[in-house]
C-alpha cells in the first residue's frame, strides 16, 4: 500500500462503517477500497505507440465546425476522397483510386460493419445512426485488415456512438436549410438500476443536387427514418453486457435511368441488433463475446416498358450463348462467326421473332426490379492480456454467416461462412521503442485461407518526438455479387410475355466466373508524430507507398460482366494532420495530402484521385455563449472526369442555459467553388450533378434538459 | 475497548518510546518543537489502529508527548491539559459529541466535511477546533494541472449544493495558475455523469470531494465518462489515481504529520489557528492514463510541491 493520506483514507472506509455513514453527512472515506477503473486492458494507445496513422472526429469538432452529415465529417480526414455524386449517394475512397466502387474500406458502427456483405455496399444516408448519436469517429488511414479483417483494406472508419450513461436526460435538436436539408433528431435517456439505457428517433432528408446531367432532372433526394437503442448493464464489478437494437427505413432517389425505364429509386429498410458481454477477468486480463446480427434489404422497383421481342426466351437462350448473336438478331441482321450451337440458336431466336411479327416491337410492360436482401450475422471472441508493462497480447476468432438474395443479381440466393483468427502483439523492448505485430487469417467458403500480417515499430527519439514504420497488408475478399453473380432482369408483366408468362426474362443476362482472388493493398509508411506541449500544437505526417494489385476494377452490368484480377494501381505521398489550440478558447486544425496516383492499369482506378487535398479551420468560443468557426475543405480533383471542390464554411453559434436546460442554436452560411460535381461513370462516360446556387445557409436548433 | 487493541496499542507505544529514544538526539535538537511542557496531544482512534500506524508512527517520532487511544474513556481520563487529534471523521464526530476539554485538531477529514460537521456546533466550541484537511488545496490541484499540461487549458468542476460554497476559492486559484474555470453546479436529484455533458468542451476536471459528485455509485460512471472524451481528472486522492485519474496533489503521511505537529506547535505557543489544506504537498500521477491522454509528463511535474523539513 503506498505510504500516502489517501490510502489510509481508503483504510480507514472499512473502519468507519456504519457510524461514518450514519453519522457523518459526506464521508470522506466512504468510497472505500477504489477498484481499477481505467484498467491497463482498457487504455488507449498513445499517439506515440499506435502503429497506425489515425485521424479522430469528436462529437466537438462536429459541433463546432457545424458539419451537417456523418460523409461530409470525413473531410477532416486527411487522405479521404469525399464525392457526392448525386443526392445522397456518397463515392467515399481512402486515397481514392476507383470511385465506381468504393469497398475498400471497412466501416464499423459500434463494433458492427455497415458494409454490406452482398453487394459490397455502404449507403451512407442511411446508416444506422445520426450524426447527434456520435460521440467520436476513429479513422485508421491505411490497411488495418490484421485487425479488422478483410474489406479494411484501406482504412476503417469506426464510428462510436455516445455511450447511453453519458447522455442528457433528453434533447431534441432541428436543422433545416438549403436544398430542402432538414434534420430531426431526438433522444432520451434514463438509469435503470444498474442499466444506463437510451433511445433515439432521428428524421432527416434533402433534395440533392438542382440538376443531374443524365436525365437532365432533378431527382436525387434522400429522406431516411430511423430508431436506435442502446444499453450497458453492470451485471457486477467486473462484468457488464451491452445491447444495441436499430432500426432504419429510407429512400434514395436514383436519377439514373433509360427511356424504356421508370427512375430506379432505392428504398432500403435496415435492422441491426449487437449483443456484447465483457469481463473484466483482473486490471490485466479481459475478454468480450459479441454477436451481432443486420438484415439489409433494398427495394429497387421500376417500370419497364421494352419492345415485346426483347422478352423472347428464344434471344435469352441466344444471349446466353453470344451475346453479339442476340443483339445482331435483335437489329435484324444475320448473326455469323459463332459456334455451332449459336447458330443453331440463332434460328430459333429469329424464328421466334417472326412468329411475334408486328408485335415485336409493341412495348411489354410492368415492374422490374433489382430487390436484394443481405444478412450478416457474426460470433466473435477477444481477448486482451496485459502479460506485463512491456507486452500486451490481443487476440480473437469469430465466424460470420452472410447470405445475400436477389432474384435479379444471384438468381436466388447465396450464402458465404468465414472463420477468422487475429492476434496483436505490442512489445516494449526498451523504453521508447516500442513493436507491433499481428495478423489476420480468414477462411471463406469462396475464396478460401487468407491472412493480412502486419509489423510496426515505433521509436520514440524524445518525449515529445517519435517515429513510426509500419509495413502492412490489406485485403478486400471479393463479395457475393462477384463471385456468384447471375444476373438476369425478370418483369412482373402487366399483360403476358410472348411465352404466355407474366414473368417473362430480359434477354440480357450474364454469369459471374467464380474465381476471384482477393484485391490486395501492400503498404509501407514513415510516420512521425511531435507533441509540442506548452504551444498546444499536435503534428502527425507520413510518407506512404500503397501498391494495390489484384484489384477487380470492372463495372458489374449485364452487358460487361467480366471481372478480372488483372488490375493496379500505386498510390504514394504524404499526409500531414495538425492541431493547434492557440488558448483554450481557440481551437485550429490543419490537415493536407499530397497524393501521387501512379501505373493505373485501367482509367477508373484513376478516376478518384486528388493530388492535393485538405482542410484549413479555425473555432473561437466566447465567454457569453457565443462561438465562431470558420473552415474550409478542398479537393484538386484530378481524378478522371473528377470535379474540384472547394467550401468555405462560417458557423456562428449561441449557447444559453435556462434553469437546468441548454439551448443551443447556430448558424451556418456555406460557399461552394464549383456548383457542380462528375465522376466517371464508365469509361468514357461522365456523370455531373449541379447545385443552381453557390450559397447555402442552414440553421440548427437544439434544446437538452 | 481494552484487550487486543489496547495491548497493540501498548506494543505501539513502546516501539515509539523505543523510536523517540532511537532519536533522541534529533528531537532534542529541535529544542521544543517536540515538546509542548504540560500539554499532551491525544489522538482518538476510531476502530483499528491499523490504518492510522503510518500516522501514529510519524508524528511520535515529532511528539513525544503523544498518546493516543480508540476509547474516549481512556483519553478523558488522563490528567493534564491536552490537544485532540481527530484522526478521520467518525473520531471528530465523537469527539464533537463529548465536548472534550481542549483544543481539537482535525485529521483526514475533507474540507467539507468538517465545514458541515461543525456547523453544527456553537461558535464558542468552533473557536476551539481546528483542522488540517485531508485533500490538497484547488490552488495545488490547478498548480498541477497547469503543470501537467504545460499551457493554459480549461477545466471543468462539477459542483453540487454542499460544495458550491467553494466556487469562489476554485476560481481564485484558477486565476492566479492562468486556468479557463468552468463550473457546474449538480441539483440534488440529478445524475453526476449526465451532468458531464456540461463541461464536455473542457480539457481536464478537476475533482473535489463531494459525497454527492463522487461516491461509490458514481466514481466508476464518472471515471470512465471522462476517460471515453479523452478529459484527464486532476484530485484529490492517490487511489483515485490508481483508480484511473491522470494525477493528483496529495499530503503523504509524513507530510501530514508534519503540518499537524506545527499546528500543535502553534497552538502552545499562540492560539488555535484556521483549519487550513495541507501545505506540503506532493504529486502523484498515473502515467500510463497520462500517456494513453497524450500528455507529456515533465520531471518537473513529479517535482511539484512542498516537502517538510527533514526531522
Amino acid at each position: 500500500m503506498k505510504n500516502s493520506v489517501a490510502a489510509i483514507f481508503a483504510a480507514t472506509a472499512c473502519v468507519a462503517g456504519k457510524a461514518a455513514s450514519d453519522d457523518v453527512p459526506a464521508p470522506d472515506f466512504e468510497m472505500g477500497n477504489i477498484p481499477t477503473v481505467i484498467t491497463p486492458t482498457r487504455l488507449r494507445q498513445s499517439i506515440m505507440d499506435v502503429p497506425a496513422s489515425v485521424s479522430i472526429i469528436t462529437a466537438e469538432d462536429i459541433r463546432r465546425y457545424g458539419i451537417r452529415s456523418i460523409p461530409e465529417a470525413f473531410r477532416l480526414v486527411p487522405g479521404m476522397e469525399v464525392n457526392e455524386a448525386t443526392g445522397g449517394q456518397y463515392k467515399i475512397n481512402y486515397h481514392g483510386s476507383n470511385i465506381r466502387s468504393p469497398r475498400r474500406m471497412n466501416v464499423l458502427v459500434d463494433g458492427i460493419s455497415v458494409y454490406r456483405p452482398g453487394f459490397s455496399e455502404i449507403f451512407w444516408s442511411q446508416l444506422p445512426i445520426a450524426l447527434q448519436d456520435i460521440e467520436r469517429i476513429e479513422v485508421t488511414r491505411g490497411p488495418n485488415s490484421a485487425s479488422y479483417g478483410p474489406n479494411s483494406m484501406m482504412a476503417v472508419i469506426n464510428i462510436i456512438t455516445k455511450h447511453p450513461g453519458d447522455l442528457e436526460r433528453g434533447s431534441a435538436s432541428a436543422t433545416w436549410g438549403s436544398n430542402g436539408l432538414y434534420q430531426l433528431h431526438g433522444q432520451v435517456a434514463r438509469l435503470f438500476g444498474s442499466t444506463a439505457a437510451s433511445l433515439a428517433v432521428s428524421s432527416e432528408g434533402d433534395h440533392g443536387y438542382d440538376w443531374s446531367s443524365q436525365r437532365e432532372a432533378d431527382h436525387d433526394s434522400a429522406r431516411t427514418k430511423r430508431i436506435s437503442f442502446k444499453s450497458d448493464t453492470k451485471l457486477d464489478e467486473s462484468s457488464s453486457f451491452q445491447f444495441q437494437a436499430a432500426y432504419v427505413k429510407g429512400i434514395t432517389e436514383m436519377p439514373f435511368t433509360s427511356e424504356f425505364e421508370s427512375f430506379p429509386d432505392i428504398r432500403i429498410e435496415d435492422w441491426y441488433l449487437g449483443a456484447t458481454w465483457t469481463k473484466q477477468v483482473s486490471p490485466d486480463h479481459d475478454f468480450h463475446l459479441r454477436f451481432t446480427h443486420s438484415n439489409h434489404e433494398a427495394k429497387q422497383e421500376w417500370t419497364a416498358c421494352f419492345p415485346r421481342v426483347t422478352y423472347l426466351p428464344e434471344l435469352y437462350a441466344l444471349w446466353r450463348s453470344n451475346p453479339n448473336y442476340a443483339n445482331a438478331v435483335l437489329a435484324g441482321q444475320r448473326p455469323s462467326g459463332g459456334s455451332a450451337q449459336d447458330d443453331a440458336l440463332a434460328l430459333q431466336a429469329i424464328a421466334a421473332v417472326r412468329r411475334l411479327g408486328a408485335t415485336a416491337l409493341t412495348p411489354l410492360c410492368g415492374t422490374g426490379n433489382a430487390n436484394r436482401v443481405e444478412k450478416r450475422t457474426d460470433f466473435e471472441f477477444q481477448d486482451t492480456y496485459v502479460v506485463s508493462p512491456s507486452l500486451r497480447v490481443v487476440a480473437g476468432f469469430g465466424i460470420r454467416e452472410q447470405t445475400a438474395e436477389s432474384e435479379t443479381y444471384l438468381g436466388g440466393k447465396a450464402s458465404n461462412r468465414l472463420y477468422r483468427v487475429l492476434g496483436n502483439a505490442e512489445f516494449k523492448p526498451t523504453p521508447g521503442v516500442s513493436l507491433n505485430i499481428g495478423g489476420y487469417g480468414e477462411n471463406d467458403d469462396v475464396v478460401g485461407w487468407t491472412f493480412a500480417p502486419r509489423a510496426a515499430m515505433n521509436i520514440q527519439m524524445s518525449s515529445t518526438q517519435s517515429l513510426r514504420a509500419v509495413i502492412s497488408k490489406g485485403l478486400r475478399t471479393p463479395d457475393v455479387q462477384e463471385q456468384r453473380g447471375n444476373i438476369s432482369y425478370t418483369l412482373r408483366a402487366n399483360t403476358p410475355g410472348p411465352d404466355g408468362s407474366l414473368t417473362p426474362r430480359f434477354y440480357q443476362s450474364a454469369s459471374a466466373s467464380g474465381n476471384l482472388k482477393p484485391e490486395e493493398a501492400l503498404s509501407t509508411e514513415l510516420g512521425y508524430t511531435y507533441i509540442n506541449q506548452p504551444r498546444g500544437v499536435l503534428v502527425d505526417a507520413r510518407i506512404f507507398r500503397e501498391k494495390l494489385t489484384n484489384l477487380i476494377s470492372e463495372t458489374v452490368e449485364v452487358t460487361d460482366f467480366n471481372l478480372t484480377n488483372n488490375n493496379s494501381v500505386l498510390l504514394y505521398g504524404l499526409d500531414l494532420q495538425t492541431t493547434y489550440e492557440v488558448s483554450p478558447t481557440l481551437h485550429s486544425f490543419l490537415n493536407y495530402t499530397y497524393l501521387l496516383n501512379k501505373g493505373a492499369t485501367v482509367l477508373l482506378e484513376r478516376s478518384q484521385y486528388s493530388r492535393h487535398a485538405g482542410a484549413l479551420g479555425m473555432s473561437k468560443t466566447f465567454g457569453n455563449g457565443w462561438g465562431l468557426s470558420a473552415a474550409y475543405y478542398g479537393a484538386s480533383g484530378n481524378g478522371v472526369g473528377e470535379a474540384s471542390y472547394g467550401r468555405l464554411d462560417f458557423v456562428a453559434s449561441r449557447n444559453w442555459r435556462i434553469g437546468n436546460n441548454r439551448l443551443e442554436a447556430s448558424f451556418v452560411v456555406s460557399r461552394l467553388n464549383n456548383k457542380s460535381t462528375s465522376y466517371l461513370a464508365r469509361e468514357g462516360s461522365v456523370y455531373e450533378s449541379r447545385f443552381d446556387e453557390r450559397m447555402k445557409v442552414f440553421g440548427r436548433l437544439k434544446v437538452a434538459f | 475497548m481494552l484487550g487486543k487493541t489496547a495491548s497493540k496499542s501498548v506494543r505501539l507505544r513502546r516501539r515509539i518510546v523505543a523510536q523517540s529514544m532511537l532519536f533522541g538526539t534529533l528531537l532534542s535538537a529541535k529544542g521544543a518543537k517536540g515538546a509542548l511542557p504540560g500539554t499532551e496531544v491525544r489522538a482518538l482512534i476510531s476502530g483499528s489502529t491499523e490504518p492510522v500506524r503510518p500516522f501514529i508512527e510519524a508524528f511520535g517520532l515529532r511528539q513525544r508527548n503523544f498518546y493516543y487511544d480508540s476509547n474516549l474513556r481512556n483519553l478523558v481520563a488522563r490528567r493534564g491539559s491536552a490537544i485532540y487529534l481527530a484522526l478521520g471523521p467518525v473520531s471528530l464526530s465523537t469527539l464533537l459529541e463529548a465536548n472534550v476539554d481542549g483544543p481539537i485538531v482535525s485529521v483526514f477529514v475533507a474540507s467539507q466535511t468538517y465545514k458541515q460537521m461543525l456547523s453544527g456546533a456553537t461558535a464558542n466550541r468552533t473557536k476551539q477546533i481546528t483542522g488540517v484537511f485531508a485533500e490538497c488545496s484547488p490552488d495545488s490541484q490547478l498548480e498541477l494541472a497547469y503543470a501537467l499540461f504545460q499551457r493554459r487549458i480549461s477545466v471543468g468542476v462539477l459542483l453540487s449544493s454542499i460544495t458550491a460554497g467553494s466556487e469562489n476559492l476554485i476560481r481564485q486559484a484558477a486565476q492566479k495558475h492562468n486556468i479557463e474555470l468552468t463550473t457546474h453546479v449538480v441539483s440534488a436529484n440529478a445524475n453526476p455523469v449526465r451532468e458531464l455533458n456540461r463541461l464536455a468542451d473542457v480539457t481536464a476536471i478537476l475533482a473535489i470531494p463531494d459525497a454527492m459528485i463522487f461516491n461509490s455509485q458514481t466514481l466508476r460512471g464518472l471515471l470512465e465518462s471522462t476517460y471515453r472524451r479523452g478529459q484527464g481528472i486532476i484530485g484529490f486522492s492517490t487511489s483515485m489515481v490508481m483508480a484511473g485519474t491522470l494525477a493528483t496533489a496529495y499530503a503523504a503521511v509524513d507530510d501530514v504529520a508534519a503540518q499537524v505537529d506545527e499546528v500543535v506547535q502553534f497552538i502552545g505557543r499562540e492560539r488555535i489557528p484556521e483549519s487550513q489544506y495541507p501545505y506540503y504537498w506532493r504529486v502523484e500521477v498515473n502515467k500510463q492514463v497520462a500517456r494513453s491522454l497524450n500528455i507529456i509528463v515533465s520531471d518537473g511535474v513529479l517535482a511539484l510541491g512542498s516537502r517538510p523539513k527533514a526531522r
